[in-house]
């Protein structure tokens, strides 16, 4: 027999006695309904107010955004081309503190390019909040960015002084230029707002967002804002038609002000042709930070805990019945053997999680939508987005991947309850210890531990801002860690296997 | 044989237990995790550091191990009753005392004594290393914070309460065992139940039902009697989040004997 005949007979025979154990099956079986069943309890019993608060505005894709600066605008129909040189831009100094429980918290440093203050031109879809745009800016630090529709970014210079921007609307496209002097001029590049009617608001605005505070540890987290402003100077505003210039706060900007006694809302002041804004607010993405998808995969925690006992098992229950010497009586290589196992384990295992997270999925959603979670906070996430796609597949590998090191360290001490403690705790140990850790210190445990593998449930990218350990790094880190995992436990048992008796 | 079955069934079930050669290992493995931690928490600790107002639970802090330790408690009891049925011991021992109700009530209480036995142990030691540790970090008298003692009530609670909380979890480790007769069942199903409800807890967003669990899961509910300070943000009282405890724990021993009647020892 050469050893590519045998191979796949060795497959068969592991799977064999895998589902031949009724016990096993059953337990699978379990495996996924305990996944679905507690995922849709804890969907059940979770509810938001998020959209209360009207912080969130739907974007031209339906999408949370935020929309909040100052504007100083006028329609224009049809082509236009509009010119300013930003003369300077600079934050204006903190008001008064009414909040000095921030200062214990953490600030967080935003490096996304919606993150900074900017001054710039915009032609906007009317001024409601959340209708598409194109703005091409200068920022504070990150140089001249065109940006529109609150997700689309695209780089300019990385220029931090005085500069002359212009924007020319030409039907459906919109190209951003950027000058040093007002006569060499340089293409950004073009945009292509969803929602253009052939009357836009045109001008030129000011925005700052919020300094954002956080603290986590001891279980929870909390994030605290504290609003800035900014100030720019506008002077060489030439529009391509004529009209009278009228300033507005676009959003909450006023009620923003109000709060962190920064001067109640924007302003501008017209002096010898030139124009001084003052603006608070964001315009850019605003997701929240809780995770629909991962809130909707709970129940992955129960159907972990009967695939590590099914993949103990499969390793131990050969040694105390003494089935392993009429294994290896038959298959004296026992390396392939091990490798056998694992292989028939994890795709089982793959298998059992894909529809345990897929039937979470289909059913803790609805029923998260009934509860709060609903637009424009929680757009609706669909199996075919990508990151909902990844969550799910990362996260039935994260659980075949935990079998599997179940098996290899049921190999290593043939020993039940040991095996299925040890690796019990490696996946909860962590994250017990990590949720009460403070800061972002916990995010070495889950680079380091099958814990991290709770990072693939997550359909959005990390955060310092939630109470969960595993929210700290990102999905791909999270299996890199449990795969790391699954080598060094695998290794270990296939060097064991081949210098210790059965 | 002037002894009633019971005891005499007590005793023999001390022997078995006593010679199980895991049982010594993982007492000592539970006293010596929990004591550890203590050490590296109240070691840790620095009152430079805290505050102000420094508002640190001390008492609570130099007991947290257990929450990890008790894995070894719980596992040595699944065992000894799982145990029995992998080696087959269990049919000479029906045969010895064919009255099923004394065997096993005599197995349920060496076992509770074992694990209150533990309880006493690690707290004691845990105490002693708060003692030793915490005055040396500047948490003294003249900063607030007294040396833990047992003279102190809340205090006193707290470590009486954890020894009843490590005998409460070595008899629902044995209740789940007589339940599954199963190794690796009782023990995921032990694991699963302490350790599975802190995770989901962090995943509910309802506040209410996030109360809800830290009131009814075994481990948050039976550990809410360490605390010394802040009772009113506690979820549940402390004698009843014992209480709590003790519910899982009987429900789990009083199905496991009415399985363990019924059922044949196979």
């Amino acid at each position: 027999m050469t050893a590519r005949e045998s191979f796949p007979r060795l497959l068969l025979a592991e799977w064999t006695k895998l589902r031949s154990v009724r016990r096993w099956v059953v337990t699978l079986l379990a495996a996924a309904a305990l996944t679905v069943g507690l995922s849709y309890l804890a969907a059940s019993s979770s509810r938001t107010n998020i959209n209360e608060h009207a912080a969130f505005v739907s974007g031209p894709h339906g999408d949370p955004v935020a929309d909040d600066f100052y504007f100083v605008h006028q329609p224009v129909t049809g082509d236009t081309t509009l010119t300013v040189r930003v003369a300077s831009l600079e934050p204006e100094p903190f008001g008064r503190d009414v909040d000095p429980e921030l200062d214990r918290m953490t600030r967080l440093d935003d490096p996304s390019p919606f993150a900074r203050p900017a001054a710039g031109i915009m032609l906007k879809d009317g001024t409601r909040p959340g209708s598409s745009y194109a703005s091409l800016m200068l920022t504070a630090g990150q140089g001249v960015h065109l940006q529109w529709d609150f997700d689309a970014d695209s780089r300019g210079s990385a220029s931090s002084g005085a500069r002359w921007l212009r924007l020319v609307r030409s039907g459906a496209t919109i190209t951003g230029y950027e000058s040093a002097d007002g006569t060499a001029w340089r293409k950004v590049g073009t945009a292509t707002p969803k929602n253009l009617p052939s009357t836009v608001e045109v001008g030129f605005y000011v925005s700052s967002p919020a300094a954002v505070y956080t603290s986590r540890g001891g279980g929870s987290s909390s994030v605290g804002e504290r609003p800035t402003s900014a100030r720019a100077a506008f002077d060489n505003v030439r529009l391509s038609s004529e009209g009278t210039w009228h300033g507005e706060t676009i959003g909450r900007g006023d009620r923003l002000g109000e709060k962190g006694g920064v001067r109640a809302g924007g302003r501008v002041t017209e002096a010898g042709g030139g124009y001084t804004v003052v603006g608070t607010g964001t315009v850019g993405p605003r997701p929240p930070d809780d995770d629909m998808v991962e809130i909707a995969l709970v129940g992955v925690i129960a159907g972990l805990m009967a695939l590590i006992a099914i993949g103990v098992l499969s390793a131990t229950s050969e040694y105390r019945r003494g089935m392993i010497r009429t294994t290896f009586a038959a298959t004296p290589r026992r390396g392939r053997v091990l490798a056998a196992k694992a292989i028939v384990l994890g795709a089982t295992s793959f298998l059992v999680g894909l529809v345990g997270a897929v039937g979470s999925f289909a059913l803790a959603v609805p029923a998260l939508r009934e509860r709060g979670f609903t637009t424009p906070a929680f757009p609706r996430p669909s199996l075919t987005d990508p990151p909902v796609l990844r969550a799910l597949l990362l996260t039935a590998a994260f659980l075949a991947g935990v079998a599997v090191v179940g098996l290899a360290i049921g190999v290593l001490l043939r020993h039940t309850a040991a095996a299925i403690t040890i690796t019990v705790l490696l996946v909860l140990g962590p994250l017990i210890v990590g949720m009460i850790l403070p800061g972002t210190s916990p995010r070495w445990l889950m680079y380091t531990t099958l814990a991290g593998g709770m990072a693939t449930q997550r359909a959005k990218p990390p955060t310092v801002t939630l109470a969960e350990p595993w929210a700290l790094i990102g999905p791909w880190a999270g299996i890199g860690a449990v795969a790391a995992w699954v080598a060094l436990t695998l290794g270990l048992a296939w060097w064991q296997l081949r210098r210790r008796d059965a | 044989m002037t002894a009633p079955p019971a005891l005499w069934a007590l005793r023999a079930e001390w022997t078995k237990l006593r010679t199980l050669p895991s049982t010594g290992w993982l007492a000592l493995l539970t006293v010596a995790g929990t004591v550890g931690v203590a050490f590296a928490v109240t070691g840790s600790l620095d009152f430079a550091h805290c505050g102000p107002p420094c508002t640190l639970d001390l008492t609570k802090l130099t007991l947290a191990g257990v929450r990890l330790a008790q894995v070894g408690i719980v596992v040595l009891a699944v065992l000894a009753v799982t145990a029995e049925y992998s080696t087959r011991t269990i049919q000479p021992t029906l045969m010895a005392v064919p009255r099923r109700f004394p065997v096993v009530l005599g197995k349920l209480g060496a076992l509770a004594v074992l694990g209150t036995t533990t309880g006493a142990l690690l707290v004691a030691g845990s105490l002693a290393a708060g003692r030793a540790m915490l005055p040396g970090n500047g948490f003294t008298a003249a900063h607030g914070f007294p040396a833990l003692s047992l003279a102190d009530d809340l205090t006193r609670r707290a470590a009486v309460g954890t020894v009843l909380y490590t005998g409460l979890v070595t008899l629902l480790g044995a209740g789940l065992g007589l339940l599954l007769r199963d190794t690796a069942g009782a023990l995921t199903a032990a694991l699963a139940l302490l350790y599975g409800s802190p995770v989901v807890a962090m995943f509910v967003t309802d506040p209410t039902w996030q109360h809800r669990i830290h009131r009814f899961a075994p481990m948050d509910a039976g550990l809410t009697i360490q605390a010394t300070r802040d009772l009113a943000a506690e979820h549940i009282g402390p004698w009843a989040g014992l209480g709590v405890l003790s519910l899982y724990a009987a429900a789990a021993v009083v199905a496991g004997l009415l399985v363990f009647q019924r059922r044949d020892a196979g």
